[in-house]
């Protein structure tokens, strides 16, 4: 009976042990300081402001006390990318400074802080400082590159396209401005965590016309066929028109639609003659515009090699936007140490739930609003947030329902 | 069609069988199948992970043959179960001696089972378990074949020490037969070396240590999947799974787990009864790789588990009383990992790992509790060979709890269990003996919860329509026919010859239900 009780009494304290484990704890009280350009006045804070953190998990929105400083009272540890922008008119923004700097009145000024992947996995305070930008007009707003299937049930890759488009409530002219790609070695040869000034580009591309050619109204966008403008529905019931397309990347008296104006590719590290937008990503898609002639700018080999291809280097200080779109790999999702762009050009990144493609997946900027039946689309400088995908590529579409949440 | 066919042509070669040696022999010089049912009643240490203890028993040198085939299907059942099984089952097993000191049992068995209608899982086991499965949400059929092997040596040396050895030999394939078409490969082996001491003429004490490893490996899947928007789902737990389109290309994965255990045990033995009381204890470390050993988490269980059986004799009544106990907290750490790819500039070559950089302690945590107690009496022959009639009753209960944090989703029920059960034998001529087996239970369910913190498809897919089956109360009964006869194919060895018919059903709220049956033949030989 005495050794029944001892049994008893071993098996009662090892249930007991057993409801001892250790749990994981958030980080509690995390303190984020936001810190204003230094021509600020020292009375304005970066209160009130909404700040993302986005981790492979769920997107968390918090807000700026009155100091200036995100309190976060408890958050889950993990990787977070981080957005925060603060919109104003020309006029606001020269009420908040102390100099006299030149901005136009019209223009609209945006404070962004931006980082990918930060680690929080304990309480580390830390402070984030605000970048100014001068919000330049033009914004990618579809990058369509996953191919689909044809109707014989092969894969078709022809129909890829990137569209530009104009936020503002202003005609921009997109004359004598650029349209890159950023290079997509694997593994990469310059991504942006070693390189933080210039992005390295695979193809540059340069819009035609001498300053009025080739106006994009307020709400409007131009469409550049990656590799074919025709209507390719004929071939591929789920694919696109681009028949309709404004450019189409290919030699100046070259092959193609003779009826879309050509966009020919100025600096080349390929031999081929369409923009290479590749089926499974990563793709990093640039528009930028410079007075200086591109082609004097270096161009470099990948490191450690003296053959291949040569990337040309692009200042980061003159790129009006860029969409970031990382490989979707099979078991670990997009790799964020590829990426190529700096969290000035774009704070996240956007990938297709396709490894390979075929899927007739579009990374698609979101709407923000719609003002006096003008859609302005949705510019945080991340991608993550910014872009949604969607199965339905059409291009020019801005009231497809995902773009809408 | 084809399962009734079998069953035919099995009932066919039964009774054809049983006629012919009904009328060439008699039972009496013919082994016993209730003989050996009483002999194995009284291995109470057959019931522990200690197989020096089967000195303290007794069964008949022998062999035990069985092949049968098996159906079930219903509407109630978990989602990441099939909505129906079919299988054919062959088992063996021996009692046999070495020499006058070393004994041993040996078991083989083999089963090819296909499980219809099952999806959101390519795993073995997707229930309060290692969370890191994975799985399509395409519905198909899984065939599996199972080969266990199995030896029990146990020595009888007149001395107060006795030793024995166990060791079991598990393999498994499954393949899924739908795109994407995943197959799993398993392995699982483990070695239990045990000791007993004679404390006094009626008192044992028992140890025994056990190892065990197991292997589930997918090494990926093949498909000539059209539909480009398919997904592929890996779980984390419960509500949290990612699923990828064309997921599944280049997906591996693999499960390698060790296991430490051992138990202690006490057994009394007086003239009209016995006492048996054990109490283990197990842990599992199991480590979950993919691609370049990329992890996702790790898992780690302890199941403690407490068996005491009392056997007495008052007359010619047998009667034992039997309360068991097992416990399992399981507990899975999460990783975040990053990928390092380091460049050689003058090679070229590059060089991936996975870090770790966070380990989510205990992320997800799994306790299941199972308690049973039963009585069943005998009431045996003269000779103590055979038996008239046996009774029985069963109460219980079952409950687990599946917890994940950061944020806190919880998942838990439990419920009660009766159930009563009996044998009679209805027939014992010189040319056959036919008992009827019967039992009836239900299950009530007493609590019952699901609280998810994030909504997502798998919360609304499996975990809603699982909570839905937990909630459900169920009647469930059984009978079996068997029908024993003797057989004799060589004409010097006596064999015993049976064939059973057995079926029942389970009865949920709401109309659902599943049922079984089965039939199987077997021979009994010296």
């Amino acid at each position: 009976m005495k050794k029944i009780t001892i049994l008893t009494g071993i098996l009662a304290l090892m249930l007991s042990l057993s409801c001892t484990r250790e749990l994981p704890l958030p980080v509690r009280n995390l303190n984020i300081e936001f810190k204003l350009p230094e021509n600020f006045r020292s009375d304005i804070k970066y209160a009130n402001q909404e700040v993302i953190l986005t981790s492979a998990s769920g997107v968390y929105k918090f807000t700026t006390n009155s100091e200036g400083v995100l309190v976060i009272p408890e958050l889950i540890p993990d990787e977070y990318s981080i957005s925060t922008s603060w919109k104003m008119t020309g006029v606001q923004y020269k009420q908040l400074i102390t100099d006299a700097e030149l901005v136009e009145d019209k223009a609209t000024v945006v404070l962004k802080a931006g980082v990918g992947r930060k680690q929080l996995f304990t309480k580390e305070d830390f402070q984030l400082e605000l970048d100014k930008l001068v919000l330049k007009s033009l914004l990618i707003s579809k990058v369509y590159y996953s191919g689909t299937k044809d109707d014989a049930n092969k894969n078709y890759i022809v129909d890829s396209y990137v569209e530009i488009y104009n936020n503002s409530d202003d005609t921009v002219y997109i004359d004598g401005k650029y349209l890159a790609l950023a290079e997509s070695m694997s593994p990469p040869a310059y991504p942006a965590k070693d390189n933080p000034d210039y992005i390295y580009a695979r193809q540059i591309c340069k819009f035609p016309g001498d300053g009025n050619d080739n106006p994009v109204a307020p709400g409007k966008s131009i469409v550049i066929a990656a590799k074919n403008a025709r209507d390719h529905r004929t071939s591929a019931s789920t694919s696109i028109d681009l028949s309709t397309a404004d450019f189409e990347v290919k030699e100046a008296e070259g092959m193609g639609n003779p009826d879309v104006k050509a966009l020919t590719i100025l600096s080349n590290s390929l031999t081929i003659k369409f923009f290479n937008l590749m089926t499974g990503g990563g793709n990093a898609v640039f528009i930028f515009e410079t007075e200086e002639d591109i082609l004097s700018w270096p161009q470099y080999y990948a490191p450690g090699k003296t053959s291949g291809e040569r990337f040309r280097r692009v200042p980061v200080s003159v790129v009006l936007d860029g969409v970031e779109c990382l490989k979707n790999n099979t078991s670990t999702g997009p790799d964020i140490n590829l990426k190529r762009f700096q969290s000035i050009v774009d704070a996240g990144f956007a990938f297709t739930n396709a490894t390979s493609g075929y899927t007739h997946e579009s990374i698609e900027r979101k709407v923000s609003t719609v003002e006096n039946g003008r859609v302005i689309l949705k510019d945080v400088n991340n991608s993550t947030e910014d872009f949604v995908i969607t199965l339905d590529p059409t291009p020019r579409k801005y009231d497809k329902p995902e773009l809408l949440n | 069609m084809r399962t009734i066919n079998y069953i035919t042509a099995i009932f066919a070669i039964a009774a054809s069988t049983a006629v012919q040696g009904a009328q060439a022999d008699t039972l009496r010089s013919f082994p016993s199948l209730e003989k050996r049912e009483i002999q194995k009643s009284g291995m109470q240490w057959e019931n522990t992970t200690n197989a020096a203890g089967m000195n303290y028993g007794s069964v008949d040198k022998g062999s035990y043959t069985t092949l049968g085939i098996y159906n079930g299907a219903g509407d109630y059942h978990r989602v990441q179960e099939g909505s129906e099984k079919r299988g054919l089952l062959f088992e063996t097993e021996r009692y046999d001696k070495l020499n006058d000191k070393i004994f041993v049992k040996g078991t083989f068995s083999f089963n090819m089972d296909k499980e219809f209608d099952k999806g959101w899982s390519d795993v073995y086991n997707p229930y309060n378990n290692n969370p890191f499965i994975y799985g399509s949400s395409v519905r198909g059929t899984y065939e599996t074949q199972k080969f266990d092997l199995g030896l029990r040596a146990y020595t009888k040396y007149k001395s107060r020490f006795n030793y024995g050895l166990s060791i079991d030999y598990k393999v498994a394939d499954i393949a899924r037969q739908r795109d994407p078409r995943s197959r799993s490969y398993h392995l699982d082996y483990s070695v239990k070396p045990a000791v007993v001491f004679e404390i006094g003429k009626k008192h044992t004490a028992g140890l025994n240590l056990s190892y065990r490893f197991g292997k589930e490996k997918m090494p990926g899947l093949t498909t000539i999947q059209t539909d480009p928007n398919l997904k592929y789902y890996t779980f984390t737990g419960l509500e949290h799974a990612e699923g990828k389109i064309g997921g599944y290309k280049g997906f591996s994965r693999q499960f390698l787990s060790d296991y430490y255990g051992g138990a202690i045990q006490y057994n009394y033995r007086g003239e009209k009864s016995k006492l048996l009381v054990s109490a283990g204890f197990d842990a599992r470390w199991e480590e979950t790789l993919g691609n370049l050993r990329q992890s996702p988490g790790s898992y780690n269980e302890f199941t403690y588990s407490l068996l005491a059986d009392y056997q007495a004799e008052r007359g010619n009544m047998l009667h034992n009383l039997r309360a068991e106990a097992v416990v399992r907290d399981g507990g899975a750490d999460e990783f975040r990992q990053e990928l390092n790819s380091v460049i050689d500039t003058l090679t070229g070559v590059t060089t991936e790992t996975w870090n770790t950089i966070y380990v989510y302690k205990n992320r997800f945590v799994v306790k299941t509790s199972d308690f049973r107690i039963s009585w069943n009496t005998t009431s045996l022959d003269a000779g103590r060979n055979s038996y008239r009639w046996m009774a029985g009753a069963e109460a219980g209960y079952e409950g687990f709890s599946n917890n994940y944090y950061l944020p806190h989703s919880e998942y838990a029920s439990g419920k009660l269990l009766f159930s009563v059960n009996g044998k009679a034998r209805l027939l014992n001529s010189r040319k056959g003996v036919l008992i009827l087996s019967a039992s009836a239970g239900a299950s009530l369910n007493t609590s019952s919860k699901l609280s998810l913190a994030t909504q997502s498809v798998i919360g609304d897919e499996i975990l809603t329509p699982d909570f839905e089956y937990h909630q459900k109360n169920t009647i469930k009964i059984n009978g079996e026919l068997r029908y024993t006869f003797p057989l004799r194919m060589i004409k010097s060895t006596p064999i015993l010859g049976y064939a059973s018919l057995y079926g029942g059903n389970l009865f949920a709220a709401g109309g659902a239900g599943w049922y079984s049956a089965g039939i199987s033949i077997g021979i009994l030989t010296l």
